[in-house]
């Protein structure tokens, strides 16, 4: 390395550095909580399945930001670009693929249709829901 | 000296690469979702809960995430001209890359022997695909760490030698974000 070292390229060298040490740091604790999240049981189903993606997906931007510059002064624009439509896909198939999944799910079942339909309701959390269509007897909207 | 010029010069060998990993994004995403969608079909095998250490997977983590920090000083290094720390923290993220391979060969051998194999479940095939796949990647770059180190060794850093390094670094961060969602989605979710 040259001895008389630019103010510029020094401030640089240390951006960088910095950069990477704090994408190290945040990417530690973003592991360490999920982690201790699981290992002392705080949450539970649903919302410990979004609180991990939603760790997961945050160290993803941290690391992507530290580590691999993207969103960072106006580089390759390509760059995002091209990322953004790989996220597009990647959000259109994967949840596409696992809806799709889900509703197979339930037709193999070889239930009537009425237990299928009690069961969709059930999952969504409808419990009390009832369709008039499937009444002849239209009593229970009037009083008396 | 930093140099800005390699990225002006290469745009189009770093553009097609990057669209490379998109690409195995896309991959991944759908060993992903079949993953998801198996992870409850686990036939008389056993379920994640009860194969899933989380302190050994832990330590797999932060090795991983360790060597993504060194890799990235190594570039900076290189960028900056010093052939004796690029080397150095090129070597730093082998021993950490090869520790984890290590860690992972070792985790799939003893659910082999203990009779969980691919074979058992749709979960455990599922497993063994998502995660025997992202260890695949991590092989072939310790492979290509290992080549990238000797050339610098021996050629010194050109600014081809520092083309192939950045596209490395880049390989290499995204197995490690790979491995993020892996550690959470299969290990994390599946041990709860």
């Amino acid at each position: 390395m040259s001895k008389k070292v630019d103010e510029k390229d020094l401030k640089k060298f240390e951006k960088s550095i910095n950069n990477y040490i704090a994408g190290l740091f945040f990417s530690l604790v973003l592991t360490a909580i999920p982690y201790y999240i699981v290992v002392t049981n705080k949450l539970e189903g649903d919302q410990l399945t979004f609180a991990i993606i939603g760790y997961a997906s945050i160290q993803l931007a941290v690391q992507l930001y530290f580590f691999v510059h993207i969103f960072d002064d106006g580089k390759p624009f390509w760059k995002s670009i091209s990322f953004a439509y790989t996220a597009f896909v990647v959000l259109f198939i994967g949840i596409g693929s696992l809806w799709i999944m889900k509703n197979l799910n339930y037709l193999m079942m070889q239930m009537p249709a009425e237990e299928t339909q009690q069961m969709l309701l059930e999952d969504q959390n409808f419990q009390n829901y009832h369709d008039d269509s499937d009444d002849h007897d239209m009593s229970h909207h009037y009083e008396n | 000296m930093s140099d800005v010029g390699i990225e002006k010069n290469n745009s189009k060998t770093f553009l097609g690469f990057w669209i490379y990993l998109m690409t195995d994004i896309a991959l991944f995403m759908t060993l992903f979702a079949t993953f998801a969608v198996l992870r409850g079909s686990t036939a008389d095998g056993p379920s994640g809960k009860e194969i899933f250490e989380l302190p050994y997977v832990l330590t797999e983590t932060v090795l991983l995430l360790f060597s993504s920090f060194t890799i990235g000083l190594a570039m900076i290094s290189a960028r900056y001209g010093s052939k004796k720390h690029a080397l150095i923290l090129l070597a730093i993220t082998f021993i950490l890359g090869m520790a984890f391979l290590i860690l992972e060969l070792n985790e799939f051998y003893h659910l082999v022997n203990d009779g969980h194999s691919w074979r058992e479940s749709a979960f455990l095939s599922s497993f063994f695909t998502l995660v025997g796949t992202h260890g695949a990647h991590i092989a072939v770059g310790l492979i290509w760490i290992a080549f990238m180190a000797y050339q610098i060794f021996k050629t010194g850093l050109r600014d081809l030698t520092k083309k192939r390094l950045m596209m490395l670094t880049m390989f290499w961060h995204f197995l490690d974000v790979v491995w993020i969602f892996i550690f959470s989605i299969v290990y994390l979710l599946g041990a709860s």
